[in-house]
C-alpha cells in the first residue's frame, strides 16, 4: 500500500477550493503526491464546467445571483450548497491509460456500496448501446446531464465526477448532493429521495467521508493518512486564486 | 497522411514534419489511439496563430464526456496556422485524426524537442504497454 494523504478541510470560499485543488494537482505532476480532499463551499456557489459560457448562468434563475467559479475540470456547472464535493489528484503514467478512467468507477462502486450499507440502492448510470454520444445540448446543470458512471438514486443524479489530466497527474472532482438547494430547486439529494429509509438523526459527517476513504485506499491501494495542506501549497494555492480563478481573464473567458 | 509515416510524442500528439520556406513546420495532431481512449469528444481549445510554443508546454485543451485532457507540443516555436474549424466539426478528428483532423502547424524554432519523438513501432509498443 503506497501512503496517501486525506485532508477535510472546513468550507472555504469558491475560488480558494479550485485553486487548492489545483496546488494540489501541482504536488502529484511534481512530487508525485496522491490527496484525496473532501470540503464544502463557504456560500453558496456556483461553478462552471471547464468549457461552459458563463453567460449560460443567466439562464437559471435560481443561481444566478451566487457566487460563481469556473472549475479546470469539465462537464456542467453545479450549485454546491447542500453538498460534499471531493477531489482526488494523484500521479499518472499515461493520461489515456484505462486506469485513469476507471478512478470513476472506484469511486463510484465504493459509494454506492456506502449507500447499500445505510440501506439506499442507488444504480449507476448506463446508456443504452444507442445512446453513448452525447447529446447535442446538454443541459446547463451538471446533475440534469446523464453520463455513463454517474450515480443515481430513484432515477435522479445525485454524484457526478469529472477529470482534468495532465501529462503525469490527473484531478478528479465530484459532487455528492445530499439536499435540495434553493439555488437548483429543481435537483434532489439523499436526503430528499431516501424517505424514511434515513433517520432524521443521519447525517454525512467526518466519519462517514473516513469510511470512504478506507474503502477507495483498499481498492486503490492506497493507505489514506489524515493530513494538512503545507506551507508550499498554501502559497501555491494563494499564487494560483489570485491569477486564476478570481481573474475574469479565466472566469469569464467563454 | 498514413500513420506509420508519422512521428509520435510520448503524450501522444503525432507530428508531420515539412520544409518550409524559412525552415521547418511540424504539423500536429492526436493519434488516432488517443482519439479512441478519449472517445465522445465535446470541446477543443487550440492556440491563437502568432502565439509562441516551448517545448513540452500544453498548447490546447480537448474535452471529452468526462474529462479535459491537456495537448503538448514536442517542438518549440511559432503557431503558423490553426485547424479552426474543427471546433464545430469535432467529428473530424474522429474519423481522420491523421488528416483532416490536425491541429496545428508550428514554425519550428528549436528542434530539440524532435529528439524524443517515436517512430509508428515504438509508439504501438508504448500504447500496449499503457494499457
Amino acid at each position: 500500500m503506497k501512503s496517501a494523504r486525506l485532508l477535510i478541510d472546513q468550507p472555504l470560499p469558491a475560488a480558494r477550493n479550485m485553486a487548492i485543488d489545483e496546488a494540489l494537482l501541482e504536488s502529484a505532476n511534481i512530487e508525485g503526491l496522491t490527496t484525496l480532499r473532501f470540503y464544502q463551499w463557504a456560500a453558496p456557489s456556483l461553478s462552471l464546467g471547464y468549457f461552459q459560457k458563463h453567460a449560460e448562468r443567466y439562464t437559471h434563475a435560481p443561481s444566478r445571483n451566487i457566487d460563481m467559479v469556473r472549475r479546470s475540470t469539465g462537464g456542467g456547472a453545479i450549485v454546491h450548497h447542500h453538498e460534499w464535493t471531493y477531489s482526488f489528484t494523484t500521479p499518472i503514467v499515461d493520461r489515456t491509460s484505462r486506469h485513469v478512467e476507471q478512478l470513476f468507477w472506484t469511486f463510484h462502486e465504493t459509494l454506492v456500496g456506502m449507500l447499500a450499507g445505510a440501506g439506499l440502492t442507488a444504480n449507476i448510470y448506463e446508456p443504452a448501446a444507442d445512446q453513448n454520444a452525447p447529446p447535442a445540448a446538454e443541459p446547463f446543470l451538471c446533475f440534469l446531464r446523464r453520463a455513463r458512471g454517474d450515480i443515481l438514486l430513484d432515477g435522479h443524479k445525485i454524484v457526478g465526477s469529472a477529470q482534468r489530466r495532465r501529462q503525469r497527474a490527473v484531478l478528479q472532482h465530484g459532487g455528492i448532493l445530499l439536499k435540495k438547494s434553493p439555488h437548483a430547486p429543481e435537483l434532489l439529494g439523499i436526503f430528499d429521495l431516501a424517505g424514511d429509509v434515513l433517520a432524521p438523526s443521519v447525517s454525512v459527517d467526518h466519519n462517514t467521508l473516513i469510511d470512504w476513504s478506507s474503502l477507495l485506499g483498499r481498492r486503490l491501494g492506497f493507505d489514506f493518512s489524515t493530513g494538512n495542506i503545507s506551507v508550499d501549497e498554501q502559497q501555491r494555492a494563494d499564487h494560483i486564486e489570485a491569477e486564476k480563478f478570481t481573474a475574469d481573464a479565466w472566469t469569464l473567458r467563454r | 497522411m498514413k500513420p506509420e509515416e508519422l512521428l509520435y510524442a510520448p503524450t501522444h500528439e503525432w507530428v508531420f514534419l515539412s520544409d518550409g520556406p524559412d525552415g521547418k513546420i511540424a504539423t500536429l495532431g492526436v493519434s488516432a489511439f488517443a482519439v479512441e481512449q478519449l472517445s465522445d469528444l465535446v470541446f477543443i481549445d487550440l492556440p491563437e496563430v502568432g502565439q509562441t510554443l516551448k517545448a513540452g508546454a500544453s498548447f490546447g485543451e480537448i474535452e471529452s464526456v468526462k474529462s479535459v485532457s491537456d495537448l503538448y507540443t514536442p517542438v518549440a516555436g511559432e503557431v503558423l496556422e490553426v485547424n479552426s474549424g474543427l471546433a464545430d466539426a469535432l467529428d473530424t478528428i474522429n474519423d481522420d485524426p491523421h488528416g483532416a483532423g490536425w491541429l496545428i502547424k508550428i514554425k519550428v524554432s528549436d528542434d530539440a524537442g524532435l529528439a524524443n519523438l517515436l517512430d509508428f513501432a515504438a509508439y504501438q509498443k508504448q500504447c500496449q504497454e499503457a494499457q
